[in-house]
Formats: C-alpha cells, sequence, structure tokens
C-alpha cells in the first residue's frame, strides 16, 4: 500500500472519529441542559404549622434549603409504609449535606398528636432535623395540599396524594413524584441532586 | 452472493454503530428516558409535550431529550436487527454448505432478537446495574460473531488474500490469547461499572474520589488488567508492524488502528481510574473496548488463515 493511501486512511478514520466524538458531545450537552430545566411550578403560600417537637416550623423554614415534602398519616397501612420507607431511603442517600430536608405533614392531625408523631419519627431511624413531621389543624392542610403543592386532599385521611413534591430553596413548587413506583423515585434524586447544583436563580 | 457480503459490511457496521449509540444512552443518563417498552410513553413516537402522556405514566419522567436519546438507539437497533436478520436468510440460502459463516450469521440473529428484548427487560428493572452489563456484553458478542462472519465472507471472494504474507510465529496464538483477555477485561468493566453505579445511588452527592474509594478490589483487577492488556497489545501490534514480510493491507491498517487505540485506551482509562468520570470518557471507553476486540479479531482471522497455509476450512 502506497503511503499516500496510508495517510489517506488515517486521516478518514481521524475525521469520523472526530465526528462521532462531536456528535457524542452535542448529545450529551443537550442531555445535560435538559435535565437542568426543572420547570418551576409555583411559589409556596404561606404558612405555619408545628413539627413534632411542638417547634413552629413555616414556608420560611423552605427558603434555603431543598426540600422534598409528603402527607402522610400514621395509622395508614396502604401508600403510607411505602412512602416512609422511600424517604428514608433519601434521608439517608443525602445524609451528607444539611442543605436537604424532608418533611411530612399529617392528614390525620386529631390521632396524630405531636407524642405519636415523634414515635413515628424514631420508628423510621430520624435522629436529626433533616427529616421532620408537621402537625396542624386540618383545614390548613388541606388547604396547604391543595392550593400549595397542587396535590389532591379529599376523603381524609386515605385520599391524601402518594406522591413527593420537590421544592428548591427559593421555596418554590418544582415537581411531583409517584413515590409507589421506582422509576420517579430515581428521577428525584436525580432532580435533588441538579437542585444542588443548580444556583440560587 | 454479493447481497449476502454487503449486508454482512452494513450489520457490523451498523453494530459497531449501535454499540456507540448504546453507549450514549447510557453516558448520558436517558436509559429511562422511555420508561415503557417497546413504545415510549404509550406511543410509537415519543411524545413532545406533557399533554400527551398516558395517565398510567408519572409525568416526572417525561424529558423529550431524553425519550428521543433512547428511542434513538430503539430505532437503530430495530435496522441492525433487521439488517442481521436479513443477512442470516442470505447466509443460509448462498453458503448453507459452509457452517463457519451460517454458524455465526445464525446466532447473530437469535442473539440480536434476544439483545433486543433483554434491552426491554433492562428498562423495565429500571436499569439494574447487572442487566445493564449483560446487554453490553451481549452486543459485543454479536459484534465480534459478525466480525468475524463478515471476514470469512471476504475470503471466501479474495481466496488470495493473506497466501502470500508472512506473519512471526505464533503471534496468532497471543492474540488469541490477548483475546480472551480483552473480554475478561470487558466483563470485569462492567462489574466494576456496575459497582460505581451502585455507590453513586447510594451516596448521589458524593463525588469521583467518594465512590472509588468505595468500590471494592475490583477496581485495581479491572486497572491491572487493563494496563497489562495494553502493553500487551502494543507488543503484539508492534511485531506485527516490524517482522511482517508482505503484510496484507488489512493485517498493516489493523496493527496500526490497534497501536492507536491501545494507546487511547491506556489514556482514557487513566482519566478515569484517577481523575473524573467524564460522560464522554466513559463512552471513548466503551466503544475502544468494543473495537479493539473486533481489531484483535480481525488480526486472529488473518493470521490463522495465513499460518494454516493453503487450508480453506470448511
Amino acid at each position: 500500500m502506497s503511503s499516500g493511501k496510508r495517510f489517506g486512511m488515517l486521516i478518514s478514520g481521524l475525521l469520523v472519529a472526530a465526528a462521532l466524538a462531536f456528535f457524542a458531545t452535542m448529545v450529551l450537552r443537550q442531555a445535560e441542559q435538559s435535565r437542568a430545566d426543572i420547570p418551576v411550578i409555583q411559589d409556596l403560600p404561606a404558612f405555619t404549622f408545628v413539627n413534632q417537637d411542638d417547634e413552629p416550623f413555616g414556608r420560611a423554614d423552605l427558603n434555603g434549603k431543598i426540600s422534598v415534602v409528603d402527607f402522610i398519616f400514621t395509622r395508614c397501612q396502604g401508600a403510607c409504609p411505602v412512602m416512609a420507607r422511600e424517604m428514608s431511603e433519601l434521608y439517608y442517600a443525602f445524609e451528607g449535606s444539611d442543605e436537604i430536608q424532608f418533611v411530612s405533614i399529617t392528614v390525620d392531625p386529631d390521632h396524630d398528636t405531636l407524642e405519636v408523631l415523634q414515635a413515628y419519627a424514631a420508628a423510621n431511624g430520624v435522629s436529626d432535623k433533616r427529616w421532620q413531621f408537621l402537625h396542624a389543624p386540618i383545614e390548613e392542610v388541606v388547604r396547604l395540599s391543595e392550593e400549595g403543592f397542587l396535590l389532591p386532599a379529599e376523603n381524609l385521611p386515605m385520599g391524601h396524594s402518594p406522591r413527593f413534591a420537590l421544592v428548591d430553596r427559593q421555596g418554590r413548587l418544582r415537581g411531583h413524584f409517584n413515590a409507589l413506583e421506582g422509576k420517579p423515585m430515581i428521577a428525584l434524586k436525580q432532580q435533588i441532586s441538579q437542585l444542588v447544583r443548580e444556583s440560587s436563580r | 452472493m454479493k447481497a449476502l457480503i454487503r449486508f454482512s459490511y452494513a450489520a457490523t457496521i451498523a453494530t459497531y454503530v449501535l454499540i456507540f449509540t448504546g453507549g450514549l444512552v447510557r453516558v448520558s443518563g436517558a436509559g429511562l428516558g422511555c420508561p415503557d417498552w417497546p413504545k415510549c410513553f404509550g406511543r410509537w413516537l415519543p411524545p413532545t409535550s406533557v399533554d400527551q402522556l398516558p395517565a398510567h405514566i408519572d409525568p416526572s419522567l417525561f424529558n423529550v431529550t431524553l425519550a428521543w436519546i433512547e428511542y434513538g438507539n430503539r430505532m437503530l437497533g430495530m435496522v441492525v436487527g433487521l439488517l442481521i436478520l436479513i443477512t442470516a436468510i442470505l447466509a443460509l440460502v448462498h453458503v448453507r454448505h459452509l457452517r463457519r459463516i451460517w454458524m455465526p450469521a445464525v446466532a447473530s440473529a437469535l442473539l440480536v432478537a434476544y439483545t433486543g428484548w433483554q434491552g426491554g427487560q433492562v428498562v423495565a428493572a429500571e436499569l439494574k446495574p447487572l442487566l445493564v452489563a449483560a446487554h453490553l456484553l451481549l452486543s459485543f458478542l454479536i459484534a465480534s460473531l459478525l466480525t468475524w462472519q463478515t471476514q470469512q465472507l471476504h475470503y471466501l471472494t479474495h481466496p488470495d488474500t493473506e497466501q502470500s504474507s508472512r506473519y512471526p510465529k505464533g503471534v496468532a496464538r497471543f492474540l488469541t490469547f490477548a483475546w480472551a483477555l480483552a473480554i475478561l477485561q470487558s466483563t470485569l468493566g462492567t462489574q466494576l461499572r456496575a459497582a460505581v453505579k451502585t455507590i453513586q445511588d447510594a451516596m448521589p452527592l458524593g463525588g469521583h474520589s467518594m465512590w472509588l474509594d468505595a468500590v471494592g478490589p475490583i477496581k485495581h483487577a479491572h486497572l491491572m488488567l487493563g494496563i497489562i492488556l495494553v502493553a500487551f497489545t502494543i507488543v503484539l501490534s508492534g511485531k506485527l508492524l516490524r517482522s511482517a514480510e508482505r503484510p496484507s493491507p488489512l493485517v498493516q491498517q489493523s496493527s496500526v488502528a490497534l497501536l492507536l487505540l491501545s494507546v487511547v485506551m491506556l489514556l482514557i482509562g487513566g482519566m478515569m481510574a484517577f481523575a473524573s468520570y467524564l460522560p464522554i470518557f466513559q463512552l471513548i471507553h466503551l466503544w475502544g473496548a468494543a473495537l479493539t476486540m473486533g481489531l484483535l479479531l480481525l488480526l486472529i482471522g488473518a493470521l490463522r488463515r495465513q499460518e494454516g497455509g493453503s487450508n480453506v476450512q470448511r
């Protein structure tokens, strides 16, 4: 084979490699951008509840942190055990960061007294403020669920939503994730990590 | 016969492209871009807006870019599957007397159908690391079968190839050994990747060094074997380039390509071991592995033909 032909082969090989690398880089960039593009759904309204230790927890406590919020009740045998398991998996996965908090709000405040919530927290292995359990009169809980988090709250306590809500550092609702399915939980984990990287917009 | 050769070439090249796009799905994190299978969000073409999603699929899963990356790989997979199927049928029609050609053709057709279905299982199992690993290794196996078969077809129509070439003794055996090492190394690589993925899921906010610290001894095994394999292929291809008499263009070019690729694999592998899992590194690493195995096979096929003298096995 002549050296000219060999040179041609080398050049065309390198060109193909360069074209593939360019294509891959473009696709990777698009994928990265699409992942960073998490829609802002709405601002959360003001509220003031208390946590299981009878300390106030309100809208201001969402600021500066990425929050995952759900509505549960401790007597529930249906969705809640799964939701608690998924939430505790996130609680452990992100234990290295104080920037991420988990908030479970009871939809059964008459039964779920602060003592009951404390016991529930302990039963789920909660040992710090990163996962809090909130208590408030039922009308306020319903209003926050429906108007703030856009999660249906009818026929309570059974009728609470099995979805987790993702809230950003500005207290804005960013998404809903069905806790009863595996794939949305994978997506939630990715979006939490994404929000950690997102500079305050 | 001409059609068979053309389809065989097309199927082989398309399979390597498919391994590239499959790797792209993996490293861009688009594996769950379509949460269902074979359709994408219940449609034969991915939806363009969230309003088109069926009620039973959680809207949080919708990302149109990732959906198209995943679906593109599936569509190319369909094309490749058809190309391989047609090749197998043509092989059965034209070369039924040549087992060394129709067997890999039929095997690759069966395997590609299985791999396509298995890709659906990967999605259903939420990208369980071991299933992803199996998907990749199956694709390597198919690419190897097709490479072998296409080369044999080429020799069928060019019987004089390699007959006047003289290669240093024993290299074919060492190349076969290198190929076996490459299979072992790829398997180790998929296991290392699976281990890293499991750790990344458990510590999503960790970084490269934190994840790698948590991975067991498999990372040392993969790195050591990688260095050995690269050294081995560099020595072998160097020997072929220096000592071969009247080497065929295929052997010459494959040796050069193997030499260059080995250096690239060493550099990229080193970057991944010590610096970063940048997606593009992962992709080059994965595709480089597929190409390395293909080049080793081409060289083995060529040298065996020459070493066996004029015996054209039936």
